[in-house]
């Protein structure tokens, strides 16, 4: 527990410099990434071009995989601690992974236009997909419609819980079904690989791109959230310091102009 | 080369469409909000957790 | 904690005012569904596959587990709304009565009715569809079951929860739908391999999935239940 107790300590004091670092390399990242994609690794013999999706398609799809179960993990934290960081912790990554959902949704009906003749198919693995992603567009409303912060705030870690149980069904859906979407091993740990060494090398890259770009757009949308808490707390202070009477509106943030967390 | 390279790129494009946008909107409601703190007369220093 | 389960069982049975509207509902889109079918589509030869058509057992497998899941919302919706209504919520909580109870009590009730539901909406689909009984039945039963059981728990929690929140009555469905939408999907399979004739082997696969929803949506429903109803 101390580890942990230590790296948040040091989390909350370089979270400046994290996010100035990264700001730089992500998007320097992206660029270099972007060139391997588009010049340096070969093209599939059997797919062409377009195969080169993957190298976003995949990452995106791993990234909304952790996201959503940062959402779990901070939802239980929340629901155990009440420390509202946590509950900012599962709304920034219920955000994130929508967003990265939604990304894999798009590139894989681009994808699959070219290659299966079609947009969409309902095979298992599009279609839990897209139930995962209903599930947490779900949760994000549901935030946004909660009248007592807190209380909305429990709920939604609830529903953060139990939304997850949907997730592994996601990703194996393509083992225990056949459909459409591919069922490929990138990894194969015994005997030759199934994908030439710079496709993998690519790949691996583009997943740590990604990840780093995932960190950094939690980062943010938590300092957001943090920035709107504070907010609405000094505005509540302002407010009862000019009015001493008035009834104690301990409803917090819901009383401020600025909606807590509402996105969509 | 067939059709596939525009999907490619409408696919990239997309995509990073999208996450600049997610950015570019939490980028504004940073200011926003830290416009909105600066202003506000009494800045209470104590509004931490 | 069964007899405080049972409890609230009877109290919820008592409880006139959510069957009725329920049943009424479950017919009506069983009604409108199948209307537009040719007479006796159940009973028709069934054609061969054909690319991208569906035949229309298919379609009808899906009608029904729809309107049983519409009709199911109201019934979960107006289920979980019963304990706003005098703050008998508060009174309830007074009590040393454990949420874990509370939920299975609400959740038994809910699969309850769902029962009665399929009491209804079966027959009615049987009547309208224009299908032998003898498809159906006994296949249908272990697909009802497994079905009710998500569906009454994923229910009563979901429903709990959107009690506290704006547009209570959007909110249920649009969050409920696609957490059981493996069950809904599962059991319109299944039903479909049943009205096909072909039993309910080929699809078995369903069961399992089904089955390890039906073990996870309670549990982790009744861990979490508390969190909802306390204060």
């Amino acid at each position: 527990m101390t580890i942990a107790k230590t790296f948040l300590a040091w989390l909350d004091r370089s979270q400046e410099s994290i996010v100035r670092n990264l700001s730089l390399l992500v998007p320097l990242g992206g660029l270099i990434g972007l060139g391997a994609i588009f010049f340096w690794v070969p093209t599939d013999a059997k797919q062409g071009v377009v195969q080169r999706i993957f190298y976003i398609h995949v990452p995106a799809a791993l990234v909304a995989y952790v996201a959503f179960g940062m959402v779990l993990l901070g939802s239980i934290a929340y629901l155990k601690t009440h420390n509202r960081r946590w509950d900012s912790f599962a709304h920034a990554s219920a955000e994130v992974g929508v967003l990265f959902t939604g990304a894999c949704i798009v590139a894989g009906m681009l994808w699959g236009r070219p290659e299966w003749g079609t947009y969409w198919a309902w095979d298992p693995r599009l279609t839990t997909t897209f139930v995962m992603l209903m599930i947490y567009v779900g949760y994000l409303l549901f935030r946004a419609m909660a009248t007592d912060p807190t209380r909305g705030a429990r709920l939604a870690a609830v529903i953060g819980i139990v939304g997850f149980v949907n997730v592994p069904l996601v990703h194996y859906s393509v083992d225990w079904w056949n459909g459409l979407h591919p069922n490929m091993r990138l990894i194969n740990f015994n005997g030759p690989q199934s994908l030439p060494w710079q496709m993998m090398v690519t790949f691996a890259y583009m997943v740590a791109v990604f990840a780093g770009l995932f960190i950094l757009l939690m980062m943010l949308r938590m300092r957001l959230e943090n920035a709107q808490i504070a907010l609405a707390e000094a505005e509540e202070a302002e407010a009862e310091a000019a009015h001493p009477a008035s009834p104690a509106v301990r409803s917090g943030p819901a009383a401020s102009p600025s909606p807590m967390g509402a996105t969509q | 080369m067939n059709g596939g390279l525009g999907y490619l790129g409408i696919a990239y494009i997309v995509v990073f469409a999208a996450i600049g946008c997610y950015l570019i909107i939490l980028d504004r409601r940073q200011r926003d909000i830290d416009k909105r703190l600066k202003n506000l007369p009494r800045h209470d220093d104590d509004a931490a957790e | 904690m069964v007899l405080l389960a049972g409890k609230d069982l009877r109290s919820e049975l008592r409880g006139r005012e959510i069957l009725p509207p329920m049943l009424i509902f479950g017919f009506i889109l069983v009604f409108l569904f199948t209307i537009n079918f040719p007479a006796a589509a159940g009973r028709a030869p069934i054609p061969p596959p054909s690319a991208g058509g569906i035949g229309s057992r298919t379609i009808a497998a899906a009608f029904l587990w729809v309107s049983l899941l519409f009709a199911g919302v109201l019934g979960f919706s107006r289920n979980a709304s019963m304990e706003r209504e005098g703050s008998r919520m508060e009174g309830l909580l007074l009590a040393p009565v454990d949420p874990a109870a509370l939920f299975a009590g609400k959740a038994l009730a809910n699969f309850c009715y769902l029962w009665i539901l399929e009491l209804v909406i079966f027959p009615a689909f049987v009547l309208f569809f224009d299908v032998a009984p003898s498809t159906l039945l006994p296949g249908i039963l272990p697909v009802a079951l497994a079905a009710n059981v998500g569906l009454a728990s994923a229910g009563t929690l979901v429903g709990a929860a959107s009690q506290y929140v704006r547009a209570r009555e959007l909110i249920l469905p649009l969050l409920l739908f696609p957490i059981v939408l493996p069950l809904v999907l599962g059991a319109e399979r299944l039903t479909a391999s049943l009205l096909a004739g072909a039993g309910l082997g080929p699809q078995s696969q369903w069961f399992m999935l089904m089955g390890t929803f039906d073990l996870a949506i309670p549990a982790v429903g009744a861990v979490v239940f508390e969190y909802v109803v306390n204060e």
